[in-house]
Order: structure tokens, then C-alpha cells, then sequence
């Protein structure tokens, strides 16, 4: 093959050429240790590391959630805690109040330290966070989700409501770092009938056995209703049978009960309300026996066992925030696993082979050198030297 | 006598035109395009001198270049791809760059923006919380700005680069169609300007660098060029320049034009195959336009999607939630070839591809207040009456946006709860809740993604209403809820609003669009920007920027391996031009001893020619 004497140049240089781009390349990946410094470096794997690495922010901060709601919820477990303790002394206190030999001091004595330690759970109940924001509050996180009144009864009231701000803690996964307070204490403490101030209902039961215990401890045995018990449901009487003590019906007959006693408190006044028929009419001479009003004992004994009974509801919200915080322990532990795989996985596609790429190095720069010395041997051969 | 003097000049003369020969071919030994030339000799015609035919001595017929046609058409085609393959490198490789670099690319920023709206759920009402999510969606806004502009910059290099190409293919072909007439002037019966023709040959190699061209050679030596699917450029002393002009639709798209007899014709892209003006445009059209699109559509969704969602909650001041990015849907193309609502036109590459642009060039961040973030949810549940028992409750309730521009694009709003809202009735019985009201097209499912979730939708597929909720205190008493919007405003004096601050439900609706499948993949890269309106949504936001990156790391990829293989292609297709047509020193080196000595020789032989005549005249 004839050889002209730009033949040389041309190959040679384009030999130089390829392998000043082959050790640029080295070079770049040796100096930043990837494998991959361009999307055309592998474009299949660069879109995989768009993908890890949103997938590695986002567990990034499903951790950081979890820290978050770990700490709030910390926070909740802590006043739940001292809430427990509090309606604990209060128990005990109303145990004391139904020791007979109690003189009318020692109860109004025993009502202070009441009150006094209702405040207190009322207080932890509007206990803030951090940033002032109310805990117990649902998400009326603005206002003291709980007002007391103290005169002329004691009278609990929620502000709040029943929803709940939640964190996200793993993509399927929101976890609640709020308990509104109406279901942690009760919605109030108001009864709904009145006269009958011992039926709590379920759920109020905390606030409404704390406003009876101060209502009772205020009247004391001597200003309440002291004949014990009463049935329940209907006493039907007529004026079949002469009633131990007379009562005149509405035209002015002698009335008699079909069994039993009536139902007189302390003051001799019978408790009755006239029967109804379906329709929601008076029934002439047909009387209910109406539920005496409670005594002081059993006004206390249904107080105390509301008290049990609040105390159970507040202990149900503990283990459920305790409960939560156990599950975001155990979702940041996964997330910690889940950040070593992803990283190993962003390493499996963009490590350099460190070895391979100092070998690749060497082999480069031999090639370098060779071609620059053959270049400058091959272009001193020339004829005119010589003439 | 006067024969060896004339054999002896005849000898003299034909060894110095070989050397002068010589010395031009060693002069030009690094001219471009220059072909070695060779002096063609014969011996003279004989005398007859009765006794036989007696030598005249020597005579030039010609100087040739050497010249392969074959090889110089190999080198033009081999010239041409290259300089389409290496201008694509050239602006693939910026984009490549742009797209993977981290300090530009755009899925950190992605990333961070959702990281700081989920930023507020830790605290709903923190000011700095949602001064920190503005602040993330304005960086990712910054992002989206950046990269459109860098975008913009590689498009309009592009088309710099395209009109100046196209005004050197002008200057060129004029030269050519110059060099045509002179060629034809100068032109004996056999002898050509060989050194005119090789300035000819090298202009029709520097013109394939630029577009591909092919030559026929007339009978009178001159070139005809034509370009595209046959367009003249050149013919004969003539040249019919390109122009470049701007398309109606989209005048940052360019296309040539041809001024030819009849009038001024585009040339369609696709005609061009090859140099580096169609390197220009392929890569622009391909890579470029490819780009500038998907991020076009990407930030429309981005915007719609989470403004749709904004829309449905409830802000610090507890007024409805505004947009929180600037609204593009009015800029929303379809699929080449329907008709644009919008626009009533019907749309074409061109008018997607300006959409987009103005789309990608007009993100930006609406919400500035801080207290304006539409964190909580814009419904309430409450018992229907004082008589409900406490429990069960519902601790969060919130409405969901449709995921499809399509489903709610008549109205352009979410759809809306009916009239006085809904009444919901847990029957303790069957443990499930139930739609007291309105009585009959709506119903109550529980929410497989979330425990102890509910959702209440429209029976009806078209009616796309839905409500996810969440209770809790199921038992064995039946409850009947309200369910309507919050009333606006905050608490005053006279009684108390419905106002949540620590309810953050839509934002926490608002972050899972991170990961929803929002997006569909572009459906090719050349001729249709946007999928079809029944198009599946496979990917979400970041999948689908991840998309984008992988095909131009693949083109840019493809575009590498051509171009190498085509730059070692050029490179041997050279080396056999050169071996062939190149000047070796070393010959002309071997060639100057050797007509040297020609020369002495004839020099003697008119010496000893001169000797014997004076011998002659010496004789008396």
C-alpha cells in the first residue's frame, strides 16, 4: 500500500486523540469514583437513581416524621401519665369521703383538696406543646380546649374537637400525633336528666362524677335524701288497697299501692309521677313510683366507680398513644434497614470498579506513551536528511 | 548535429517541468484537498532517415492529478455523516450535562419542595413551618426556570447556528458556481486547471460538512449540486441560495427554504440526511424540542394537580385555599391532530411545542402569605343532635381532588358536596356506615390504603365527589353524623367559627401526589408531544422526569456510538484518499535526485553535442 506522508499524521494524531478522550474519561470517573457521571453514561441506570433517590428523601423523611411524632407523642404520654396519678389521688380521696364518722369540716375539707386536684387535671388537660398550641385540643389547636367552673357547682365544659392532626409515617401509613381531649376526659359534665344526677353517661363519665363527688361533698349526707335504695322501673298503684299513708288522687280519693311501699324520701314526700299512656296522656288514677333522689352513699359509690370508669378511658388513650409510638419505633427501624438497601442499591449502579478503572488507567497511559514515541520516531525518517 | 541538441533540450525541458512538478507537489505537500500530480512524458515521433527511424528526443503530454472518483465520493459521504453525528454530540452533550447534573437537575429540587410541605404536618399553624413550604416550591419553581432557560439558550444556539450554517452553504455554493465558470474558461481540449479543480473538489467537501450534497459533472467538467430530494444548488455558473424562515405556528422553529425559479419552496427536515445543518435540526427536533416539552408537561400537572387539591382546604384565616402555582391549564395542548378546546385550532406539533415552552417559561409560585397554605381540610362531621352518644367519632375528614385534568376540565372546579350536605349513620348493627342523606346515589366504602378509613363517593362513575374520612369508636351504638363544608372565617365575639388550625388533612392529601401515578409516558419523540386524554397514568412526578433523562441519556448514547464509529469511518475513508492522492516527501524526495539527474544528463548530452560542433569547426 502506498503511504503518503499525511497517512502518518492523520492516524497518529487520531490515535492520540481517542486516548486523550479515554483518560479524560478514567480521570472523571477516578475523581468523582462513579461510574456514571451523565445520563448517557447508562440512561436505563441514571432514571433507576432518579427513582432511588426520591425514594431515599422520602424515607429520609418518613424518619424524620417519626422522630416528630415520636416527640409529640412522648409529650401526650407524659401528661396522660400525670393526668393518671391525679385522678388516682382523687379516688383515694373520695374514698375518704365515705368514712362515716366525717364531720361536716373534714368533708368541706376534703372537697377543697378536690377541687384543688380537678384543677390541676383540668390544667394538664389545657396543656400546650411547645409552640403553645394546645395538646388535648383536637385540631382547635387555638383556644384551652376545657373550662372550669367552680361556682355555684362545679361545671366542666369542652371547647374542642374530634379531630385529629396526624403525620404521614410511611406512605400507607398516617399516624396521629393528637388525641382530641373530648375522648382522652369526656365532652363535659353535664348529666342529661337532672333528677336523676347519678346516671352518667358513658364516656363523660370523669368530668361528671368529679362535678357530683363536689356536689355531694357540698350538701353532705345530712342535705340529701337518706333512705337507701327505691326499685327502679314501674310501681303501678290504684285505689284497690288503703295506701299506709293516704294520698288523694285527683278527685279527692284515697288512693292505695298495688304492692310495696311508696317511695317517700326524708321529708315524708312521695316520689311519683302520673302514668302515661302510649300516647303521652296522664292515665286517671294510675301513678309511677319516681326514683328516689340518691343518698349521699350512693351518690358517692357512683361517683367513685365513675371515677374508675373515667380513669379506664383516660388509660385507653395511653396505651393508644403508647401503642403508636411503638409502631413509629418499629416503622423508623424499618426505614433505617430500607436506607441501607436503597444505598446499596444507588452503589450497585453507580460505583466504580475501583481496580478495574486503575488497570484501565494504566493501560491507557501505555498507550499514550507508545503512540507518542512512535509518532516521533516514524515522522524523523525522512529522505531529505540525507540529502 | 541539431537532432542531439534538440534531443538533448527535448530531455532538458521535460526534466525540469518534472521537477517543477516535483517542487509543486512537495509545496503543497499540507494544502487541503491538494491531489499529487504526475507529468505524463512519450518519445517524440521518429524521422525516417532512409536507413530506419531515427529518435526525437522527448515530448510532454500531459500534467494529471491523482484522482479517484469512488474514493472522493466515499470521502464526501463519509464527511457529511460525520458532521451530522458530531453536531448532534455536540449539542446532545449539553443537555446530557444539563439533565445530570445535580446543581440543575431538577429531581432534588422535586424532592425538597414535597420535603417542605410535609414539613407543616409536624406543626399546622407554624408560620416558619409554611414560610419553609413556600420557600420549597419556589426553589423548585427557581429549578424549572433555570433549566427552561438553559433550554431556551441550547435552542437558540441552535438556531444561530442554523442560520450561519445556512448563509456558509450560500458563500460556498456561490464559490462553487464561480469556480464552474472559470473551470469551463479555462479548460483546453485535454488539459485541465488541475489545481482549480482541486480547490473545487475541497469546496464540495466543506459544503458536506454542512449539508448533504450531491454532485453530477456535466460534460463541460462542470458541477451541478443538488441538495434535499433533488433541490439544485448549484447549476452550472449559477446558485439558488437557501433561506431560512420561521415557522407561523412556533417562530422558534426554523425551516429551510429554497429559493428556487418557481418562487420560494420549504424543504421538509426529513430531506436533510446528513452535514451538520441536519445534525442542527435533528437534534433540536428530537433531544431539544423533546426536553422543553416534558417539562412543559410536567409542570402543568404539577400546578394542577396540587392548586385542585389546595383549592378543597381551608387556610390559616380559614377561607378556602387559593391556587398555589400560577394556573397553566389554559395552555394545555392535546394530542396532535385533535382539535384544542381551547383554542378551537387543531393542534399541531408546532402549537404543542409553543404551548409547553410557554408553560415551562410561565411557572411560578402564586401563594406568598404564609398563612394562606390551604392546610386544613375544607369539611367537618359533626353529631347530627345533642341526643348522639359520644362515641364513635370521626377524627379527620377531608375531600380528595379527581386525579385526571379530564375528569373535572368541563366545570374547571372539584366537584361539589349536594346541597345541605350529607348525613352519615353508623349502624352499630352490620358495623358499617351508611348514606342517610341524600337517600339514594351515593355510598360508603372503607379505604383499603388507610385503616380504619372510609370513603364516601357518587355511585354514579361519572360524578367523581369523593370524601375519605377516618372514625374510630365504633361500637355498639348507632350514631348519625352531619357532613358539610366548614363555614368561613375565624372565631369572633359572637361565636365560634369552624375554625381548625392544627387540622392539616389536605396537606396530608396534598403530600401523597408525590407518589401518585399522575403522569403517562410521551408518546414518541418526534411527531406528538401529548398522550391522548384516555392516555394510563403510569408514573408519578419524579418517574417521569426520570423518563426524560433516560431517553436523552439514550440518544445522547446512540448519538456517541454513531458518531465514533462515523469519526473512524471518516478517518479511513481519509487514509485511503491520501494513500491514493497524497504527496509521500520521501518519493519527491527520490523523484527531485532522480529528474535532477535527467536534467545533468541532457545537459551533457548538449555539452558533447557543443563539444563535437566545435570539433568540427576546428577541422580545416
Amino acid at each position: 500500500m502506498r503511504i503518503s506522508s499525511n497517512t502518518q499524521f492523520i492516524a497518529s494524531t487520531y490515535s492520540i486523540q481517542s486516548n486523550q478522550y479515554r483518560l479524560a474519561r478514567l480521570n472523571e470517573q477516578l475523581s468523582s469514583l462513579q461510574r456514571i457521571n451523565r445520563p448517557s453514561d447508562d440512561p436505563v441506570a441514571s432514571a433507576q437513581l432518579i427513582n432511588l433517590d426520591q425514594s431515599i428523601s422520602r424515607n429520609d423523611q418518613m424518619m424524620a416524621n417519626s422522630k416528630t411524632i415520636e416527640s409529640s407523642l412522648a409529650l401526650s404520654e407524659e401528661y396522660l401519665f400525670r393526668a393518671g396519678e391525679i385522678i388516682q389521688n382523687i379516688q383515694s380521696l373520695a374514698v375518704q369521703a365515705g368514712n362515716a364518722s366525717l364531720k361536716d369540716e373534714d368533708r368541706a375539707y376534703i372537697r377543697t383538696q378536690i377541687q384543688e386536684q380537678t384543677k390541676a387535671l383540668v390544667g394538664i388537660a389545657n396543656s400546650t406543646d411547645g409552640q403553645g398550641k394546645y395538646v388535648f385540643g383536637g385540631t382547635r389547636s387555638q383556644t384551652p380546649p376545657f373550662s372550669l367552673e367552680l361556682e355555684p357547682e362545679m361545671k366542666i365544659e369542652y371547647h374542642g374537637d374530634w379531630g385529629r392532626q396526624e403525620i404521614q409515617a410511611s406512605s400507607t401509613r398516617d399516624i396521629a400525633v393528637t388525641e382530641p381531649g373530648g375522648l382522652v376526659f369526656g365532652g363535659g359534665s353535664s348529666v342529661a336528666d337532672p333528677n336523676n344526677p347519678d346516671a352518667f353517661s358513658d364516656g363523660n363519665k370523669l368530668w361528671q362524677s368529679l362535678a357530683r363527688l363536689d356536689k355531694i361533698l357540698a350538701d353532705g349526707p345530712s342535705g340529701m335524701n337518706s333512705v337507701a335504695g327505691g326499685p327502679e322501673g314501674e310501681q303501678v298503684m290504684d285505689n284497690t288497697a288503703t295506701p299506709p299513708v293516704p294520698f288523694l288522687d285527683k278527685d279527692g280519693n284515697p288512693m292505695v299501692f298495688k304492692d310495696g311501699l311508696p317511695h317517700v324520701d326524708n321529708n315524708g314526700v312521695p316520689h311519683l309521677k302520673p302514668a302515661l299512656d302510649a300516647a303521652g296522656n296522664p292515665v286517671a288514677g294510675r301513678w309511677e313510683a319516681d326514683p328516689l333522689p340518691p343518698t349521699y352513699d350512693e351518690s358517692l359509690a357512683a361517683s367513685i366507680s365513675g371515677l374508675k370508669d373515667g380513669h379506664e378511658q383516660l388509660l385507653r388513650s395511653h396505651t393508644a398513644v403508647g401503642a403508636r409510638r411503638a409502631e413509629v419505633e418499629q416503622l423508623a427501624k424499618t426505614g433505617e434497614g430500607l436506607d441501607v438497601q436503597y444505598k446499596a442499591a444507588v452503589g450497585q449502579l453507580q460505583d466504580l470498579d475501583y481496580a478495574q478503572a486503575v488497570s484501565d488507567l494504566n493501560m491507557a497511559l501505555l498507550a499514550m506513551d507508545t503512540t507518542q514515541k512512535t509518532y516521533k520516531l516514524v515522522s524523523e525518517l525522512n529522505l531529505f536528511r540525507y540529502l | 548535429m541539431s537532432s542531439i541538441f534538440n534531443i538533448g533540450l527535448s530531455g532538458l525541458n521535460a526534466a525540469k517541468v518534472a521537477l517543477s512538478t516535483t517542487s509543486h507537489n512537495i509545496g503543497n505537500v499540507n494544502t487541503p484537498g491538494y491531489h499529487r500530480q504526475q507529468v505524463s512524458q512519450a518519445a517524440a515521433f521518429p524521422s525516417f532517415e532512409g536507413y530506419g527511424y531515427l529518435g526525437r528526443g522527448v515530448e510532454l503530454t500531459a500534467v494529471n492529478r491523482v484522482y479517484n472518483r469512488y474514493l472522493e465520493r466515499q470521502l464526501a459521504n463519509a464527511t457529511t455523516q460525520d458532521g451530522n453525528y458530531a453536531t448532534q454530540l455536540n449539542t446532545l452533550s449539553q443537555l446530557d450535562d444539563l439533565l445530570g447534573d445535580p446543581a440543575t437537575s431538577l429531581s432534588a429540587s422535586l424532592s425538597g419542595m414535597f420535603k417542605s410541605l410535609q414539613g407543616i404536618n409536624a406543626s399546622p399553624e407554624s408560620i416558619p413551618a409554611r414560610q419553609a413550604a413556600i420557600n420549597g416550591m419556589q426553589a423548585f419553581a427557581g429549578r424549572v426556570q433555570l433549566l427552561n432557560t438553559r433550554l431556551e439558550e441550547l435552542r437558540q444556539g441552535t438556531n444561530t447556528q442554523i442560520r450561519s450554517t445556512v448563509s456558509q452553504v450560500n458563500a460556498i455554493a456561490s464559490q462553487i458556481a464561480d469556480i464552474n465558470v472559470q473551470i469551463q474558461s479555462l479548460s483546453q481540449a485535454d488539459a485541465m486547471p488541475n489545481d482549480l479543480l482541486d480547490q473545487r473538489d475541497q469546496l464540495v467537501l466543506d459544503l458536506n460538512k454542512l449539508v448533504k450534497a450531491d454532485v453530477t459533472v456535466q460534460s463541460d467538467g462542470r458541477y451541478t449540486i443538488a441538495i434535499g430530494s433533488g433541490q439544485a444548488l448549484v447549476a452550472s455558473g449559477e446558485h439558488f441560495p437557501l433561506e431560512v424562515v420561521e415557522n407561523a405556528v412556533d417562530p422558534q422553529k426554523l425551516e429551510i427554504a429554497y429559493a428556487g425559479s418557481n418562487g420560494t419552496v420549504r424543504i421538509p427536515d426529513r430531506l436533510f440526511d446528513g452535514g451538520s445543518l441536519s445534525g442542527l435540526i435533528n437534534s433540536k427536533a428530537e433531544a431539544i424540542n423533546r426536553a422543553q416539552a416534558d417539562l412543559g408537561r410536567l409542570v402543568i400537572e404539577v400546578a394542577d394537580q396540587m392548586n385542585r387539591q389546595s383549592s378543597l382546604g381551608r387556610d390559616l384565616y380559614n377561607e378556602q385555599g387559593g391556587p398555589l402555582f400560577k394556573d397553566l391549564n389554559g395552555l394545555r395542548p392535546v394530542a396532535v391532530g385533535e382539535v384544542n378546546p381551547a383554542t378551537g385550532q387543531v393542534e399541531t406539533l408546532e402549537s404543542q411545542m409553543k404551548a409547553y415552552r410557554d408553560a415551562a417559561a410561565n411557572f411560578s409560585v402564586v401563594v406568598s402569605d404564609p398563612s394562606r397554605l390551604a392546610v386544613g381540610s375544607g369539611l367537618k362531621a359533626g353529631s347530627v343532635d345533642a341526643t348522639q352518644p359520644v362515641q364513635p367519632v370521626i377524627t379527620s375528614i377531608w375531600q380528595t381532588a379527581p386525579g385526571n385534568y379530564e375528569d373535572y376540565a368541563p366545570t374547571g372546579k372539584a366537584p361539589s358536596l349536594p346541597t345541605g350536605g350529607f348525613e352519615v349513620r353508623y349502624d352499630a348493627a352490620s358495623s358499617s356506615f351508611v348514606v342517610a342523606k341524600p337517600a339514594t346515589g351515593y355510598e360508603i366504602v372503607p379505604n383499603g390504603q388507610a385503616a380504619g378509613g372510609f370513603i364516601l363517593r357518587a355511585t354514579d362513575p361519572a360524578n367523581k365527589l369523593s370524601i375519605e374520612f377516618k372514625a374510630e369508636g365504633m361500637g355498639k351504638e348507632d350514631k348519625t353524623f352531619t357532613i358539610g363544608n366548614k363555614a368561613l372565617g375565624l372565631d369572633t365575639a359572637e361565636g365560634k367559627a369552624d375554625f381548625q388550625p392544627a387540622d392539616n388533612a389536605n396537606m396530608l392529601e396534598l403530600i401523597k401526589i408525590q407518589t401518585k401515578e399522575t403522569m403517562s409516558s410521551t408518546p414518541n419523540g418526534t411527531t406528538n408531544f401529548t398522550p391522548g386524554g384516555s392516555a394510563i397514568k403510569t408514573t408519578n412526578f419524579e418517574g417521569f422526569f426520570g423518563q426524560l433523562v433516560s431517553f436523552v441519556g439514550s440518544k445522547t448514547n446512540e448519538v456517541k456510538v454513531a458518531a465514533e464509529a462515523q469519526g473512524s469511518t471518516l478517518k479511513e475513508t481519509y487514509l485511503a484518499r491520501e494513500s491514493f492522492s497524497g504527496v509521500n516527501l520521501d518519493i519527491e524526495a527520490a523523484n527531485l535526485i532522480r529528474y535532477q539527474q535527467a536534467y545533468q544528463a541532457s545537459s551533457k548530452v548538449i555539452q558533447i553535442a557543443q563539444q563535437i560542433f566545435s570539433d568540427l569547426l576546428q577541422m580545416r
